[in-house]
């Protein structure tokens, strides 16, 4: 991957967040690259960790808030999940690489731009 | 007349039938005579004879056997203790050969608190035996003249048989759970051999004495002599620690009350504990009392002074 | 099964040593369900090494049916011949074989082993067997008093249990013999608690020394 931050986000709230957010006039940065999954909880230690390996400096994971996941606990168990390897980063010393994950209702465009833009400052992308 | 399983102090007194008075005294955590020596005065005469406590809440102290040696040379008895974490079966037999050797004739039966509690909770355990088997393991010794392992106790196939020969002690609790699995669990130790029992320190007297209803009901009293365990309160913090933190103990909210409206929580623990005495007395299957003063021996010749115990049997 | 966890991933890079070629080998057994040492985790313990301020030239992961059976090994013969080292995935006994059958290479375990014990639930296991030679668990309701008994005693439960409670962790340890009790009143059987255990013959155990297992009737 060339682009430096992925933004990974649901078919559900996170895509209608995203879809506010642009309606509002608010743009994704650039050097970001997008990739929709039906559920949050589809994303696994390997898919993260090897995304990270192979370039990508920074991961922005947008799901739906807590109760509302379409398929019950899928945002959960992702936010366990993100949780998990932004430890193992940290416990192995591993510089230059960041993972988040927020949730978002349909309506937060606003909310949503202002976390990638915090996010991407932190990754270091414009 | 009975035959003497040792010839203690203590087998004498519970067999004649006196209402017998033991304490406990914890040996130093370093080479340290005068704080043996000066527990040992506070408890002459005061008492039939002292428990002697082994690396008690696993925390390292002088050995119970050599503590036990160098308090009977001070004249007051010991009843040493074996807590089956720290030896196997091997060092256990060996440590009783040699008590006996030395002239100790109680000793009290234990499985001993785990590791994680003391001073060194990175130790292996050793729990090869449990405290039943324990006590089955000394009477065998004594009794049928054999190790655990079924050979006779003699030095050679020619030589006499010299077997190491003890008054058998074990603890009981009446209040640890399962609270109906209790006397069985007496009962247990009484089948496996045991000559006498200490229970962990009473303040819900009620409950004791639906307990020694029990034990007497099924003539268990008959078989083995049972002394009443005590605990002088110092402070109301002390007991609602009891209350909170040691497993095993039961307080009833009466008695926190009593404590909490006492003007004086020493003396009102010094009271508590002379009543208590006076009470067992009166209990039938009770055959005496058990003061365990922690770091508190000094109290023990008031309580059993006021408790109408003084003087202490002489000669025997 | 065997129950085992990853060593932490700082300790493992610690013990990595700085070569041209690692193997990462992980097991598809015991240690995949207790989601320690699986073909998942290899990935993302490749990943972590790329990653790690390592001086490792080229991370290699591979995952086999076990480590403990030397059936399994031949598939990897030729990346093992490549590598400079291995971090093994596996329990104790498969880094073991592992380095008996490549001797000469480096082999690093990943893991530390903990138990033979049964899955309770999602992230959960529990110790249950410590092999120890001498089944005794019909006696007492199918219920282990080595393993659930902080003590191991065999003639429970001590003066320390509370509330079914061990009083080494009153808020989390069950107290095995109060288990065992509840369980021989269910199943009818309190007598089997009032007959007195005699000691144990540990011989049988590890403490008789290292085990092996021998049938005459299987061996050619």
């Amino acid at each position: 991957m060339e682009e430096s931050l992925l933004i990974i986000y649901c078919s559900e709230g996170g895509r209608k967040a995203l879809q506010k957010m642009s309606s509002e006039g608010f743009r994704l940065p650039s050097g970001v690259c997008t990739f929709e999954l039906p559920c949050t909880g589809r994303i696994n230690d390997v898919m993260l960790m090897e995304t990270l390996q192979n370039g990508v400096r920074g991961i922005f994971v947008a799901g739906c808030r807590e109760e509302n996941c379409k398929y019950l606990d899928g945002n959960k168990r992702a936010l366990r999940r993100i949780k998990r390897i932004k430890k193992l980063l940290s416990d192995a010393g591993i510089e230059g690489k960041h993972i988040e994950m927020q949730t978002f209702g349909p309506d937060e465009g606003k909310r949503l731009y202002s976390a990638i833009n915090d996010f991407a400052g932190k990754v270091g992308v414009s | 007349m009975k035959n003497s399983k040792a010839g203690s102090r203590l087998e004498k007194l519970l067999d004649r039938g006196e209402f017998v008075v033991t304490a406990e005294l914890g040996p130093p955590k370093s080479v340290d005579r005068e704080v043996i020596d000066s527990k040992v005065e506070a408890l002459r005469d005061a008492v039939d004879a002292v428990n002697i406590t082994d690396n008690q809440t696993a925390i390292v102290r002088v050995s119970s056997i050599s503590t036990g040696i160098y308090v009977a040379e001070k004249g007051l008895e010991p009843i040493f203790q074996v807590t089956c974490r720290d030896r196997n079966r091997l060092a256990i037999q060996a440590d009783l050969l040699g008590a006996c050797l030395n002239g100790l004739k109680n000793v009290l039966c234990l499985t001993g608190d785990h590791q994680s509690f003391g001073n060194h909770p990175q130790a292996k355990q050793v729990y090869d035996i449990d405290s039943i088997q324990l006590i089955k393991m000394v009477k065998d010794m004594r009794d049928e003249k054999i190790f655990q392992c079924g050979e006779e106790i003699r030095n050679s196939k020619k030589a006499e048989i010299r077997e190491p020969r003890f008054l058998i002690g074990a603890a009981a609790n009446p209040f640890a759970d399962p609270l109906e699995w209790r006397v069985n669990r007496l009962e247990k130790k009484v089948n496996a051999g045991v000559d006498f029992i200490q229970t962990q320190c009473i303040y819900d007297m009620e409950r004791f004495e639906q307990w020694m209803e029990e034990v007497v009901s099924r003539g268990l009293h008959e078989k083995v002599k049972i002394l009443a365990g005590v605990t002088p309160i110092r402070s109301l913090g002390m007991l609602r620690y009891m209350r909170d933190s040691v497993a095993g103990v039961r307080i009833p909210d009466s008695v926190i009350k009593r404590f909490e409206d006492a003007e004086n929580a020493r003396e009102e623990g010094i009271n508590f504990c002379v009543e208590q005495i006076k009470r067992f007395r009166k209990m039938k299957g009770v055959a005496g009392v058990h003061i365990m003063a922690i770091e508190w021996e000094n109290a023990v010749r008031g309580i059993v002074e006021s408790a109408d115990l003084l003087p202490r049997p002489n000669g025997v | 099964m065997i129950v085992a966890e990853q060593k932490p991933i700082g300790e493992i890079l610690k013990k990595l040593p700085e070569v041209e070629k690692l193997l990462v080998l992980g097991c598809d057994t015991c240690v995949t369900v207790c989601l320690a040492g699986g073909e998942k985790e290899v990935k993302v313990m490749c990943s972590a090494i790329r990653m790690a301020d390592k001086k490792i030239g080229e991370v290699t992961g591979f995952s086999i049916e076990r480590q403990c059976d030397r059936e399994f090994f031949k598939e990897i013969e030729a990346v093992v011949k490549e590598s400079d080292a291995i971090l093994s995935l596996a329990c104790g006994a498969g880094v073991q074989m592992l380095s008996d059958y490549f001797e000469g290479k480096l082999v690093i375990p990943g893991l530390n082993t903990h138990f033979i014990g049964s899955n309770e639930g999602a992230g959960y296991w529990l110790e249950r067997c410590l092999g120890c030679g001498d089944c005794m668990l019909d006696i007492t309701g199918g219920i282990c008093p080595k393993t659930r008994c902080s003590k191991g005693l065999m003639n429970g439960p001590c003066g320390g249990s509370e509330n079914g409670m061990c009083e080494i962790d009153p808020l989390n340890t069950e107290c095995g013999w109060y288990l065992i009790y509840e369980r021989l009143k269910k199943l009818n059987m309190l007598q089997n608690m009032m007959t007195n255990q005699p000691p144990r013959d540990w011989s049988r155990a590890h403490d008789g020394g290292p085990r092996k297992l021998l049938r005459e009737d299987i061996q050619p």
